[in-house]
C-alpha cells in the first residue's frame, strides 16, 4: 500500500495535469470558433462557384479539350494524394484515423500512389512507414493563408498537367459537427463538374442557353476552373483545421474528466490510508494504556 | 420598377446583398452596366469599384479585386477574390498591394495572361481604394 505522502503527491500531479488539459480545452474551443467561422464564410462562395462551373461546363461542347484540368486520363498510372493532418498531437484519433485511411487507400489502388503530406503528423507517418512521398507541404496552420493555398494548388495542378500524376485526390478530416470528424476522400483533379444535391434547377443561369461571355468562354474557363480547384483545396484545409480543434477539444475534455475521476479515486485511497494510520495509532495508544494498568 | 438582386460573395463571406435599380461592374474589358432584364451571361471581372443605384441614389461602392460575375435578368452575382466596402478597405494594405503588383510587373521576365490579369486587378483595386481614402 502506497504511503499517505505518495498518494498526496500523485493527487498533486494529477491536479496539475488537469489544469493543463482544461486550459488546452478552452484554447481549442476558442480556436475552433474562429476556424469554424472561416470555414462557414467560404461555404457560400464555394457553392456558387461550383454552380457557375457546372453551368459553364454544360455550355462547353467538349469539356475535355476546353481545359486541360477537365481532361480525364484513360489510363491512371499514378495518383497523387494530398493528405491533410494536424501538426501537433493531443487530439484523439484525429490523425491516426486519417493516416489509416490513406494507408488503406494505397493498398486498395492498383495504380501507384504518391503521398503529398500537409501537416507534420502526416509527414512523420509517411517517413516512418516509408510511403512513397512526393511534395512535402509543411505545416497546416500557415497553409490556410491565401498565398499558401495558391502555391499548394499550383503545385498540385503542375503535377497533374506535367503528367507526373494522372489523378489527384484529397484526404482530409471533414468537420461534421463539434463532436464528429470523419476522414474523407475527395477527388480533386481532373475536375468533374457535377451538380450538388440541392441545386438541380438553379444551375442553369436564367434558364437560358443563350449566354453571352465576356471576354470569351475559353478565358472564363481558364479563370473559373483553376479557381475552383483552389477553393476546393482551401475548403479541405479549413475543414481539417476546424476538425482538428474540435477533436482536440473533445480529447482534452475527456482528459479533464478522467483526471477528475482519478483525483476522486486517489482521494478515497488517501482518506482510507489516513484512517488506517489513525486507527493504528489509536491501537498503539490503547495498547500502551492497557499495558500500564 | 423592376429591380435586380445584387450579391457580392467572397471566400471570406458575403459582402453585399441588396436590391438595386442598376449596377456598374468593373469588367476585365472595361466597365459594364447592368439594368433589369439584362441578357444572361458570365463576365470576367477586373479590379476597381462596383457601383449600384437604388431608389435614385448611389449606393456605397464596393472595391473588387478580380473575380467573375454571373448576370441573370433578375440579378447579378459577383464572385470576387476579394471585396471590401469603404469602411473595411485598409489604405495601408492597398498601398502594399499596389507596391507588390508594380514590383511583380517590373521584375518579372515573363508573365502569362493570368498573372498579368492578376497584377492589373491588384493595381486597379488598390488605386480605387486609395482614391476614396483621400490620397
Amino acid at each position: 500500500m502506497p504511503s499517505l505522502k505518495d498518494i498526496r503527491k500523485r493527487i498533486g500531479t494529477v491536479k496539475n495535469t488537469q489544469k493543463i488539459t482544461r486550459a488546452m480545452k478552452l484554447v481549442s474551443a476558442a480556436k475552433l470558433k474562429r476556424a469554424q467561422d472561416a470555414m462557414l464564410m467560404l461555404r457560400p462562395y464555394a457553392e456558387k462557384h461550383r454552380e457557375m462551373l457546372v453551368s459553364l461546363a454544360a455550355q462547353v461542347v467538349d469539356g475535355a479539350s476546353a481545359h486541360p484540368l477537365l481532361a480525364r486520363r484513360e489510363e491512371v498510372k499514378r495518383i497523387g494524394v494530398l493528405a491533410i493532418t494536424s501538426d501537433r498531437g493531443m487530439c484523439g484519433a484525429f490523425n491516426a484515423q486519417l493516416q489509416k485511411a490513406v494507408a488503406r487507400y494505397i493498398e486498395e489502388q492498383d495504380a501507384e500512389v504518391i503521398v503529398n503530406p500537409l501537416g507534420r503528423r502526416m509527414a512523420l507517418y509517411a517517413r516512418k512507414n516509408a510511403l512513397p512521398t512526393g511534395e512535402k507541404f509543411g505545416e497546416v496552420i500557415p497553409a490556410a493563408a491565401d498565398d499558401r493555398v495558391r502555391e499548394i494548388t499550383e503545385r498540385l495542378v503542375d503535377l497533374f498537367i506535367e503528367g507526373e500524376v494522372d489523378e489527384v485526390v484529397i484526404f482530409s478530416n471533414r468537420f461534421i459537427s463539434a463532436l464528429t470528424q470523419t476522414p474523407t476522400m475527395m477527388p480533386l483533379l481532373p475536375v468533374v463538374p457535377e451538380q450538388g444535391d440541392d441545386e438541380a434547377a438553379g444551375a442553369d443561369i436564367g434558364g437560358s442557353s443563350d449566354l453571352f461571355y465576356e471576354p470569351d468562354q475559353t478565358s472564363l474557363l481558364q479563370y473559373v476552373v483553376p479557381r475552383y480547384v483552389e477553393v476546393q483545396v482551401r475548403q479541405a484545409i479549413l475543414e481539417s483545421i476546424a476538425a482538428e480543434h474540435a477533436a482536440r477539444m473533445n480529447a482534452m475534455s475527456s482528459a479533464t474528466d478522467n483526471a477528475g475521476e482519478m483525483i476522486k479515486t486517489l482521494t478515497l485511497q488517501m482518506n482510507r490510508a489516513r484512517q488506517a494510520a489513525i486507527t493504528t495509532e489509536l491501537m498503539e495508544i490503547i495498547g500502551g494504556a492497557e499495558a500500564l494498568k | 420598377m423592376a429591380t435586380i438582386k445584387l450579391e457580392v460573395v467572397t471566400p471570406r463571406g458575403k459582402v453585399l446583398d441588396v436590391e438595386a435599380d442598376s449596377v456598374t461592374a468593373p469588367g476585365a474589358l472595361g466597365e459594364l452596366g447592368v439594368l433589369p432584364e439584362h441578357r444572361p451571361g458570365l463576365v470576367m471581372l477586373g479590379g476597381g469599384e462596383l457601383r449600384y443605384e437604388r431608389g435614385g441614389a448611389e449606393g456605397e461602392p464596393v472595391f473588387i479585386r478580380g473575380g467573375v460575375a454571373e448576370i441573370r435578368p433578375d440579378g447579378v452575382l459577383v464572385l470576387a477574390d476579394e471585396a471590401r466596402t469603404p469602411a473595411n478597405a485598409d489604405k495601408d494594405r492597398a498601398e502594399a498591394i499596389l507596391e507588390k503588383a508594380m514590383a511583380a510587373r517590373d521584375q518579372a521576365t515573363y508573365l502569362d495572361d493570368a498573372e498579368l490579369q492578376r497584377i492589373a486587378n491588384d493595381r486597379a483595386y488598390a488605386e480605387a481604394v486609395l482614391k476614396v481614402a483621400g490620397h
